[in-house]
């Protein structure tokens, strides 16, 4: 992405943000409240439409077109076509509470990229085993506790295999013990799929463990940037320096 | 008991006019309600206008005056409908003027969260329309329709006075020339409880069903 | 018969209207002030903790709402002089129409009660105060204001209803318009003018009680 800035009611929420992730690689976020974390990953589900700025998938503009060397606002047409390389898992699980655990992860893919339903369930079915959920594939998300529903966002946001997945805060909402079985789902994902990651996280041994790349957000600017033992271990910043340290007062 | 005898039969006969009355007007209002509700906020600025003037107009304007209206001045334009048919249609846009508020404020009541998966799994805004929202939407508007649908039971009375003969028109006849005018309304009042009741029961049980299937609590 | 729209006909029938218009107006606010004690009066009854009491209150409430107002009225009007009680038609109708919405009223009160009841009761257990006084100083005045929105509806519910009284020979807004229609035929212009003057009355009225709400929920 580059420039992209994004203003809420005259506050810039994000500054003039350049990044680039680049495949498979696993970018964890961090950075107090407010920083402009979520709204990074927001912008890049198209959940958000930047101010200024573009935002590229593969090479392909999201939501925008260039147009003798500038760029269009609100160009629709590729915009579904490039978001199905987007996944994203949220804060608040956001399932579908009228459909069974399968339908969830089954309707995407049969809605969105048109596959067949015995392919679908296939798919679903393999998701399920990996989550290790399969017993509950006819529940539905109001039976489930919150990790388990948590964990079922994750395969569905799977099942349509893009090439960038977005989590944003996918444990803050759930009691402290469910956190570490999620952290692990994560890992083991990370471990096996080469896919891009972005994570926005306030856990931060998980951010060290898992993270190809740590970004310190703050006042919705990149502070500081490096591997995770640079950041995590040896910030240079006093801002990074101060985050830090609340964190592990808590 | 002569007279229950003597009446019961052409009671019977107006509540039989007066289910079919209701039922069709009813699946009319339930049509109007879903796609009014919907497109009021989905469609552009000149649809939101037009269906806001249906809305407002028919919720605005007296239900028995619109009988009166339609079953006395549309014949002036050349249209001539038969009196249930006009009732029919009045009363079921009417309701659905009543029933499009009831889906808005049911799509409204969605959690944004639910839009934004849609966006996040890439569904395309008539699947997200007709998959996820209006579905959920639905599940919270089962205990409203069903008041909605009694409401719309209990003004097909109305049409009695633009000569349907359904229930009230039955029973306000059986009356003038029977006499007992009190064993007369209370077995029509006890008709029409006969009839709206189910309508109660079954909304509830299917609310109450529902809700514990998606575990979503009680009614507010 | 013409389609013809003549406004000197809408001009000379316009005073009639207008003050059958009152007579709507008036039906509407005495039937309110039936259907707001009465409801008040069920509400109490329901929850009463006393089952002879309560459940009587819940069988009128349900009775009366899944019955249609008309055959209500029809029921009063041709029944109560059989028994013996002669009332003229209007009387009738405001306490059929009062009643009727009374029923809808005391579930408004009956929720709006329970949502300040509880934790109020007790503080006022607490404080030893008389029942009667809990309910007259501390639930109702805590209780009104977010029910007036509610209230405000059915009001204009009422006003949209009052017309149903022409079946029993009440001439308010639509029965003197019937009458009017019948001896000249110009049922266009009349009964047009009689949706026009509802339409013109309740739609600003909704909209004050939707400003009223917004109200209520910022504050």
């Amino acid at each position: 992405m580059k420039q992209v800035r994004k203003e809420f009611g005259g506050h810039a929420v994000v500054k003039s943000m350049d990044l680039t992730v680049a495949s498979g690689e696993k970018l964890v976020i961090i950075g107090p409240s407010g920083s402009g974390k979520t709204t990074i990953l927001r912008l890049i589900m198209t959940l958000e439409t930047p101010d200024n700025g573009y935002i590229e998938i593969d090479g392909e503009l999201l939501g925008c077109a260039w147009d003798s060397g500038r760029i269009t606002k609100n160009n629709n047409k590729n915009l579904r076509a490039v978001r199905s390389k987007v996944g994203m898992v949220f804060q608040h699980f956001n399932l579908f509470p009228h459909m069974s655990v399968l339908d969830n992860i089954m309707e995407a893919p049969t809605r969105s990229l048109r596959m067949s339903k015995e392919e679908a369930r296939e798919r679903a079915i393999g998701l399920l085993q990996r989550i290790d959920m399969v017993g509950k594939a006819s529940s539905y998300p109001g039976q489930l506790s919150g990790g388990q529903q948590q964990r079922v966002a994750i395969a569905r946001a799977l099942a349509m295999r893009p090439s960038v997945m977005l989590f944003d805060e996918v444990t803050s909402a759930l009691d402290p013990e469910k956190v570490g079985e999620i952290l692990q789902t994560i890992r083991e994902l990370a471990a096996e799929v080469n896919m891009a990651m972005v994570i926005v996280t306030h856990e931060m041994g998980f951010a060290r463990n898992i993270a190809d790349r740590v970004i310190f957000m703050d006042h919705g600017e990149i502070v500081e940037s490096g591997p995770p033992d640079e950041v995590l271990g040896a910030p240079v910043h006093p801002r990074t320096t101060a985050f830090l340290k609340a964190i592990l007062d808590r | 008991m002569d007279i229950v005898q003597a009446v019961i039969p052409a009671l019977l006969k107006g509540a039989g006019i007066t289910l079919q009355t209701a039922i069709q007007a009813g699946l009319l209002a339930i049509l109007i309600s879903v796609v009014v509700g919907v497109f009021r906020d989905v469609g552009g600025r000149s649809v939101h206008f037009v269906l806001t003037v249906y809305v407002e107009f028919f919720r605005g304007s007296s239900a028995f005056v619109q009988v009166y209206w339609v079953f006395f001045v549309l014949p002036l334009f050349g249209l001539r409908l038969s009196a249930i048919l006009a009732g029919t249609l009045v009363l079921g846009l009417n309701a659905g003027a009543y029933g499009s508020e009831i889906m808005r404020g049911a799509l409204r009541a969605v959690p944004p969260g639910q839009r934004e998966a849609c966006v996040a799994l890439n569904l395309s805004q008539w699947s997200a329309l007709t998959r996820i929202l209006i579905p959920q939407a639905l599940t919270r508007a089962i205990i409203p329709f069903g008041n909605l649908l009694i409401d719309l039971l209990k003004g097909t009375a109305l049409l009695s006075s633009i000569t349907v003969t359904e229930l009230a028109f039955a029973g306000r006849q059986s009356a003038s020339a029977n006499g007992s005018p009190l064993i007369i309304f209370s077995l029509v009042l006890l008709i029409y409880l006969v009839l709206a009741a189910p309508i109660a029961w079954t909304t509830k049980l299917m609310d109450q069903r529902v809700r514990r299937k998606l575990n979503i609590g009680r009614a507010p | 018969m013409s389609i013809d729209w003549d406004w000197a006909y809408v001009f000379e029938i316009l005073p009639e209207l207008l003050r059958a218009t009152l007579i709507t107006i008036r039906i509407s606010l005495l039937g309110f002030a039936v259907a707001l004690v009465a409801g008040l009066l069920i509400a109490m009854a329901r929850m009463n903790r006393n089952w002879v009491i309560s459940q009587p209150a819940l069988f009128f409430v349900e009775f009366v709402r899944l019955t249609p107002l008309l055959v209500q009225l029809f029921f009063a009007f041709y029944v109560l002089p059989v028994l013996g009680v002669s009332l003229p038609a209007e009387p009738t109708g405001v306490v059929v129409i009062g009643l009727h919405y009374a029923t809808y009223a005391s579930e408004v009160f009956r929720s709006g009660i329970r949502a300040v009841a509880t934790g109020q009761w007790e503080a006022s257990i607490a404080l030893s105060l008389p029942t009667f006084a809990v309910w007259r100083r501390v639930i109702l005045p805590q209780a009104i204001r977010p029910m007036i929105p509610a209230l405000g509806n059915y009001l204009i519910q009422m006003f949209k209803d009052v017309p149903l009284l022409s079946t029993i020979t009440v001439y308010e807004l639509l029965g003197t318009a019937n009458l009017i229609a019948g001896s000249s035929f110009r049922y266009l212009e009349t009964l047009t003018l009689v949706g026009l003057i509802f339409l013109l009355l309740s739609y600003p009225s909704s909209l004050l009680i939707r400003y009223l709400e917004i109200r209520l929920e910022k504050s």
